[in-house]
């Protein structure tokens, strides 16, 4: 899917992405510009399903990703290690917040 | 505004979620409940072995009672799986892996002690257990520069348990 629009549920990127919020993402602009640290991505975890985080780092020549959480007790890369590209759904384009 | 069409739509349509998974950050990390958890286990043994010595097995008290420590043994067995994986798995970050390289060895060894203690009433197999556990507490406390003392449980079983200097 090209463009496809997520409710994200969860604190681990608050305070920049509320509980709630929607978000925009498109596969486009990797195809286009690829992964970028700071970049903020939707993947497919096996276990947890949709989860967005931020990119902290590239690695295994780009087809890894470290992604994190701003919050302390995010579970992200720091717990279940790195993500592979290929399950990335899309980057956000468009953050849609409540306030 | 776009916010609330998007809402009153998702409200219609029930847009998929993307998880900002995070556990709730209370950070509240404590292994004194699956120290807890140990002593209990060793605790039901110890009282099963009595109620053996002192009734018949087939006594009304015997029927009673050994049902009930068995469940309150397998139960603590759990909660010492339960707590010392909630630790391990959202606490402990690579940096203290890197620190106390036997902590994924150790862990293993707990959940296996833990089943063990579980299956038999082997008060030396719930010892092991407790020691285990003491070792995480330890490590567990180290990463949080906090000293430990090792002192003898004020309650039966009376055994050692490791406590923060606090």
């Amino acid at each position: 899917m090209l463009l496809q629009l997520l409710k994200i549920s969860g604190i681990s990127l608050y305070p920049v992405y509320r509980d709630g919020d929607f978000v925009l993402i498109s596969k486009i602009p990797i195809f286009v510009n690829g992964i970028h640290p700071g970049d903020v991505v939707v993947f497919e975890h096996h276990r947890f399903g949709k989860l967005i985080k931020l990119v902290e780092r590239l690695e295994d020549g780009g087809r890894s990703l470290f992604v994190v959480g701003l919050d302390a007790e995010s579970m992200d890369s720091r717990t279940f290690g790195y993500v592979p590209v290929n399950r990335v759904l899309g980057k956000v384009i468009w953050h849609i917040s409540k306030k | 505004m776009l916010f609330k069409v998007l809402e009153k739509l998702d409200w219609v349509l029930g847009f998929e979620k993307a998880r900002a998974h995070c556990d709730i950050p209370c950070g509240i990390y404590d292994p004194h409940q699956a120290q807890i958890g140990a002593l209990t286990v060793i605790r039901m043994i110890d009282l099963m072995t009595e109620m053996k010595l002192t009734h018949a097995a087939d006594s009304p008290e015997s029927a009673n009672n050994m049902p009930r420590y068995v469940l309150v043994k397998e139960e603590h067995a759990e909660l010492v799986k339960r707590e010392i994986r909630v630790i391990f798995g959202d606490y402990i970050k690579q940096e203290q892996l890197d620190k106390f390289p036997e902590l994924p060895g150790l862990v293993h060894k707990i959940m296996q002690l833990a089943s063990k203690s579980r299956q038999t009433a082997d008060r030396q197999m719930a010892c092991d257990l407790l020691e285990a556990v003491n070792r995480f507490a330890e490590i567990f406390w180290a990463t949080k520069n906090i000293e430990t003392k090792r002192v003898k449980a004020p309650y039966k079983p009376s055994e050692e348990v490791i406590y923060p200097v606090l």
